[in-house]
């Protein structure tokens, strides 16, 4: 791929992609809707408080090279939204959340996903891995696992029911749904959060958090930006925790430090039995093509793993807003 | 992820279609065609086959991967010449069917018989007229004519010397009297002009089919002149052969397709056209309103969950555009466009981006 010329007037780079060649070949090529990108802009290099004025503010953005448009790669990875008011100051984040006693820990930048019983098992009696660093796959009540928080990652803003109604609901920016992209050769679905979920506190500074079982969202779909990648959707809880200046702060249990939206709890399911044998059974060829067969994952511990790495990708329906959570799927081999 | 926001396209007020006509400039020098790329008559760029029936000519070696095809070279004459006459000519039969399917491919038939029609350097076809019924045939290869020949545009010059000095004097076969509204005569084949090789009407020596991309030359355009020139004595030197110094009449009985081929090779000075490419454009104007698109969810668009571009509530958002992604309904990205660098978008401004598919 290369650049495109900047040098003279502002041209327009025009190609079908795969889908568009295959619709075209099978005759129902017909463009309906538009949608606009900018995967190439950092908002960082925006100097608003450039001393030569306002017309200097974006120069480095707009000097931004960009690449020639490709025909398979994700082309508008987050694009661009229209929020119905000029006045927004505030867009919610997408946060893990690695703080309660439901919540996946990540272990050295990844979360560890054991594929099977006997992997969890042995990462934690014969590794030494705390049970807090390890996802258990394929199960309804995981009891730790992904926790996501969409909300205001702020302290400009204290995270009060007023300000959750007046920063997300009244602008529209609350995700009730996320879409959840994974890699369809090693996940075949998600557990998401279930019905009977409770995420809040109280001015006393006790909290309630409470999941239950999760449950199966909606069926996968083949991703239309991530090559290889399905998609589903999960629902997000209230996230109900505020700011009440209590001796335990909100943010004790909350990932977030201004107003809170929602929260997402997940679970991942490997497919059964390619990728949950145990040691010694029929060993999936995914592991050695695009993992690493007998690794000794935990540093220190003779024990072995097969290993692949990939990661899950989390998007707020509302928000557009997105995270990106890398996974390491373990299988117990030996030792 | 998905983007978040569409917007819809009006089939009737954003939508339109184009066709357009894009000509290129085609000059290939007669040093290509003839003791560039190796000794003539067996040069690397030129590839005879066992069939004989014709001669290709590239850019470069053709064994190399980088050689384009830039025409085919062939010859024959109608059963009804006078060279048809006597059996036992080399290759007669070949000759006569090399004819034959030009004829009736760019001509048609008669219609009486299934006989073919026969050339005529003129635009009238079917009157017996100024027959040509021993010609050559320059086929261009599609990769320079692409979808046709511009009428009005070709131009070949040929050498009239000796063979010695064949390049020393020179004739130049033009269609000039033809144009994209006029001079020009539809066929079966497409349509068609005349070539001169002068001012007057009696310098008619071939066609050019434009859309075919086959240029019909009639082998008395080196004989003794219908435009008022000599006869080209020495058209063709057969070292190969027991002839020397062949007349074009005496090259056409006796030498074989191939043999005639690198005889025209020989004389080619230059030759020249401006080739056309039919583009028919769809063009979606992807209007943006003031209102929309003024924000982006691109990770670096905030930071602490505050938007980077604001420093407060109040300030225009701003975003900045360089993809134009279009969709169908089931959300599919059909095409993308990029733009050369990104457009600030606020709610200050409205923009239409015009995004032109090609095909």
């Amino acid at each position: 791929m290369a650049f495109l010329d900047n040098s003279g007037d502002i041209i327009l780079d025009a190609v079908l992609t795969d889908v568009g060649r295959q619709r075209l070949s099978q005759g129902n090529f017909s463009i309906r809707k538009f949608a606009l990108g900018d995967d190439e802009i950092q908002y960082n290099l925006y100097d608003k408080n450039n001393p030569s004025g306002s017309a200097y503010y974006d120069l480095e953005i707009l000097q931004t090279p960009v690449e020639v448009a490709h025909t398979r790669a994700s082309n508008i990875q987050y694009g661009l939204i229209s929020l119905t008011s000029p006045n927004v100051l505030y867009i919610p984040d997408l946060v893990l959340n690695e703080k309660t006693s439901q919540s996946i820990i990540k272990y050295n930048k990844l979360i560890l996903l054991a594929v099977n019983e006997q992997t969890k098992t042995k990462l934690v009696d014969s590794s030494g891995v705390d049970p807090k660093y390890i996802l258990k796959a394929n199960t309804q009540q995981p009891g730790r696992s992904i926790l996501v928080e969409s909300g205001l990652d702020t302290t400009d803003v204290k995270g009060t029911a007023i300000n959750r109604t007046t920063y997300l609901q009244s602008v529209n920016m609350m995700d009730n749904t996320f879409s959840i992209a994974l890699d369809s050769r090693f996940f075949n679905g998600v557990w998401g959060t279930g019905n009977a979920s409770t995420f809040t506190n109280d001015a006393l500074g006790n909290f309630k958090i409470y999941f239950g079982p999760l449950s199966k969202p909606t069926a996968l779909t083949p991703s239309k930006s991530l090559l290889s990648f399905n998609v589903t959707t999960a629902r997000g809880a209230p996230n109900l925790i505020y700011y009440y200046g209590a001796s335990t702060p909100d943010t004790s249990e909350s990932a977030l430090q201004g107003p809170r939206g929602t929260v997402l709890k997940l679970n991942l399911n490997v497919p059964s039995p390619d990728l949950t044998t145990a040691a010694g059974g029929a060993r999936s060829d995914l592991w050695g093509k695009f993992g690493k067969l007998s690794q000794t994952a935990i540093t220190g511990k003779s024990q072995k793993y097969d290993i692949i790495d990939t990661f899950i990708l989390i998007t707020g329906n509302a928000t557009g807003r997105s995270i990106q959570v890398p996974i390491r799927l373990l299988r117990y081999v030996s030792g | 992820m998905p983007v978040q926001n569409y917007e819809i396209l009006n089939p009737n007020t954003d939508v339109t279609t184009t066709r357009t006509l894009l000509h290129e400039f085609i000059p290939v020098t007669g040093t290509i065609l003839s003791a560039t790329y190796g000794t003539y008559p067996n040069e690397g760029n030129i590839k005879n086959f066992t069939h004989g029936m014709f001669q290709s000519v590239y850019d470069y070696p053709y064994l190399s991967s980088s050689a384009n095809h830039i025409f085919d070279i062939t010859m024959g004459y109608d059963e009804g010449s006078a060279l048809s006459a006597s059996s036992g000519y080399t290759m007669q039969k070949k000759k006569i069917n090399i004819y034959n399917q030009f004829a009736q491919v760019l001509l048609g038939y008669t219609g009486s018989n299934n006989q073919v029609e026969i050339f005529e350097s003129d635009l009238d076809y079917g009157d017996d007229n100024r027959q040509m019924k021993e010609c050559y045939f320059v086929n261009f290869s599609r990769l320079l004519s692409k979808d046709q020949v511009k009428p009005g545009s070709f131009s070949i010059t040929l050498g009239v010397g000796t063979w010695a000095q064949s390049l020393t004097t020179r004739k130049t076969l033009t269609d000039a009297s033809a144009s994209v509204t006029k001079g020009t005569k539809t066929t079966p084949g497409g349509e068609y002009g005349v070539l001169y090789s002068g001012s007057n009407a009696d310098s008619r020596c071939g066609l050019i089919f434009y859309e075919a991309g086959i240029a019909v030359i009639s082998g008395s355009v080196m004989g003794t002149g219908v435009d008022g020139s000599t006869a080209v004595a020495q058209f063709y030197n057969d070292k190969d052969g027991a002839a020397t110094n062949l007349t074009w009449l005496q090259s056409f009985v006796s030498s074989s397709i191939s043999g005639n081929c690198d005889a025209l090779r020989h004389r080619v000075y230059n030759l020249s056209y401006n080739n056309t490419t039919e583009i028919n454009s769809t063009i979606y104007f992807c209007r943006v309103p003031h209102n929309k698109y003024n924000y982006s969810s691109n990770p670096t668009y905030t930071s602490a969950s505050k938007i980077t571009v604001k420093n407060k509530a109040s300030d225009q958002p701003v975003s900045y555009i360089t993809t134009v992604g279009l969709y169908n309904t089931a959300n599919e990205l059909l095409a993308v466009a990029k733009l050369s660098e990104p457009l600030r978008k606020s709610p200050e401004t409205e923009i239409t981006l015009r995004v032109r598919l090609d095909y």
